[in-house]
């Protein structure tokens, strides 16, 4: 999935660039405030780890050839996520300058796509709440072959937008997309098989070395997920918006094929309901979903009103006095 | 996996120093500057402009033996690119048959004219990355990108993978070369024989970051590690001419299309 320089424009690569500068930022922040020096030399050994990992194939059962591995879930489920994103950093800016593999405009865009969708993505919020602190065999292959198959999906995806979007290809997003996630998907699953048989064979041997949380998740990390999610409501309801079907609901399909209009007209309005039409008329800032900005609107007026609600409804606790 | 690992190690040795008597010594810094300007501002090319892209191939044909390379073994490195390229630009002509000109009876299209763009933007980027790491070498680039403001803990890390890269490739082919001696002809690793096999590499490789740590902490270190940034090379005349020359050629190439001179 290494991206090339031919496939992305000037914008879309500095973009990248900017966005994954950003992220090596936090997550340099983030490793620092660990405070613990025996994590430099072991991220610049298991970087040379993945290397290693990559020279050795297995074979793909079922097909008669073989693969090797990426590695960014295995990094993270060792490593935690913040590490293991500059580990796979300094792999991805090895293999583009050294092994030629990857542009070097189109780094910032690789480490996002194959970097961050699997270590700050796929780990976290995938691997981690299925296995846990779990040691079972079952539940660590669940886990890896779900986050691999997601995170390298994801990656997949933000190929074919970044390509898209530098206008390098005649595909239409649809087809290029359906391709790109069919090739992805038994990739992502073998990719987990495989991390799988790592972390099993670890997890028997020298459990102390996963990075597991067996403890509730802290503030900072509930923080950092609303942030996530924050990040992943601004790119749905700003920019995948702009890509939703323009075709009518099965409720308007319905209605359409039986009274030939895709919404019906008020026959017999009561002062109930023409009162209800005022108010909506007069509260509908952005109707019918005609403003792009309207997803975006929409998750911050919710947002807004939930908060309220919680500020209302939950009592925060005090600590009580001790005499 | 043999060829794969002495493959691997050559390629490691060849990039770790650089090459050698460039007519013009130019300070990585200046290197780096170029060859990012150079891509920001071809990659701007719209796609089908072939006309404009051929002319950007000035840069990798003169800096090659300004650099003390050879422009053929740059162009015939950078073809590694085609395979990825091609899958995805074949399918330019395929979809799009826009007209575009007209030459002696062959319609020329957009797909095609996109299909040629994107081969030429994949080589030329390539050569300005082959260009950029053969004449001034990882370890020289990477004192380069220090130099720039990259901060320590990316280039610290970069160097130290790289430093280990080949200490656990030779140490993953032995291990993998033991095994093969005692399967009996059988080649392929089944997934969990390569899930134990990589698992104790991984094993092996937390046990050496555990002696490099105590190593480290045997000689000082206490956290932040601050190595020597004194490079041989200086940012010198030939740099800063190095430098405005082309990024002044790169921009003129961008707003005025020398193919319509020739029409």
């Amino acid at each position: 999935m290494h991206m090339s320089d031919a496939l992305v424009s000037t914008p879309v690569a500095l973009t990248g660039v900017a966005v994954a500068v950003g992220l090596l930022a936090t997550a340099g922040k983030e490793v620092k405030e660990k405070d613990d020096s025996s994590i430099i030399p072991l991220m610049g050994v298991l970087g040379a780890f993945i290397f290693a990992a990559q020279m050795i194939n297995f074979a793909i059962p079922g097909t008669g050839s073989s693969g090797h591995v990426v590695g960014g879930v295995l990094l993270a489920a060792f490593l935690g996520p913040w590490a293991a994103f500059i580990t796979l950093a300094s792999v991805l800016i090895i293999q583009c300058l050294v092994f030629a593999d990857g542009g070097l405009l189109a780094l910032g865009c690789n480490l996002i796509n194959m970097g961050a969708m699997t270590t700050l993505v796929a780990y976290p919020l995938i691997y981690k709440p299925i296995v846990g602190a779990s040691d079972s065999p079952w539940r660590i292959t669940l886990g890896a072959i779900v986050a691999c198959m997601v995170g390298l999906e994801l990656g997949a995806f933000l190929v074919t937008v970044e390509t898209i979007l530098s206008g390098v290809s005649a595909l239409p997003w649809k087809e290029f997309f359906s391709i790109m996630a069919l090739i992805h998907l038994p990739i992502g699953f073998v990719e987990g098989l495989a991390t799988a048989a790592v972390l099993v064979f670890v997890a028997r041997t020298r459990p102390d070395l996963l990075h597991s949380s067996a403890h509730r998740p802290s503030r900072k990390s509930t923080r950092r997920a609303v942030l996530w999610f924050a990040v992943a409501t601004l790119v749905v309801g700003g920019f995948i918006v702009w890509f939703a079907s323009a075709n009518p609901d099965g409720l308007e399909w319905s209605i359409e094929q039986v009274a030939g209009v895709e919404e019906l007209e008020q026959t017999h309005p009561t002062v109930v309901s023409a009162l209800a039409g005022k108010v909506s008329n007069t509260t509908s800032i952005m109707p019918d979903y005609e403003n792009p900005l309207s997803g975006i609107v929409g998750a911050v007026i919710v947002l807004l009103i939930v908060w309220c609600i919680s500020a209302i409804l939950i009592k925060k606790h005090k600590p009580s006095r001790q005499a | 996996m043999g060829s794969k690992v002495e493959k691997s190690l050559s390629i490691l040795d060849a990039v770790a120093q650089g090459g050698a008597n460039p007519y013009l010594a130019v300070d990585p810094r200046a290197l780096l500057l170029v060859t990012v300007g150079y891509l920001c501002l071809m990659l701007s090319v719209p796609t089908a402009h072939i006309d404009i892209l051929l002319w950007y191939a000035l840069y990798p044909i003169i800096s090659a033996p300004l650099l003390g390379l050879s422009y053929s073994s740059v162009f015939f490195q950078s073809l590694i690119v085609l395979p990825l390229v091609l899958l995805l630009a074949v399918f330019n002509p395929i979809l799009d048959h826009t007209p575009v000109a007209d030459f002696q009876g062959w319609v020329i299209t957009n797909g095609w004219l996109l299909f040629w763009g994107v081969i030429v933007r994949g080589l030329l980027s390539m050569q300005a990355l082959l260009l950029l790491i053969r004449s001034i070498g990882f370890v020289g680039m990477v004192r380069g990108m220090s130099r720039l403001g990259v901060p320590r803990f990316l280039t610290v890390q970069l160097l130290m993978v790289f430093r280990y890269i080949r200490v656990l490739i030779e140490e993953g082919a032995s291990m993998k070369a033991a095994r093969d001696a005692r399967s009996f002809g059988r080649k392929n690793l089944s997934l969990k024989l390569w899930g134990v096999l990589v698992g104790q590499l991984f094993l092996r490789s937390v046990d050496r970051a555990e002696r490099v740590h105590r190593a480290m902490l045997a000689r000082g270190f206490h956290g932040d590690i601050s190595y020597s940034l004194s490079s041989r090379s200086r940012w010198g005349w030939s740099s800063t001419l190095y430098l405005v020359v082309w990024m002044i050629i790169f921009v003129m190439l961008r707003l005025f299309n020398l193919s319509l001179l020739f029409v």
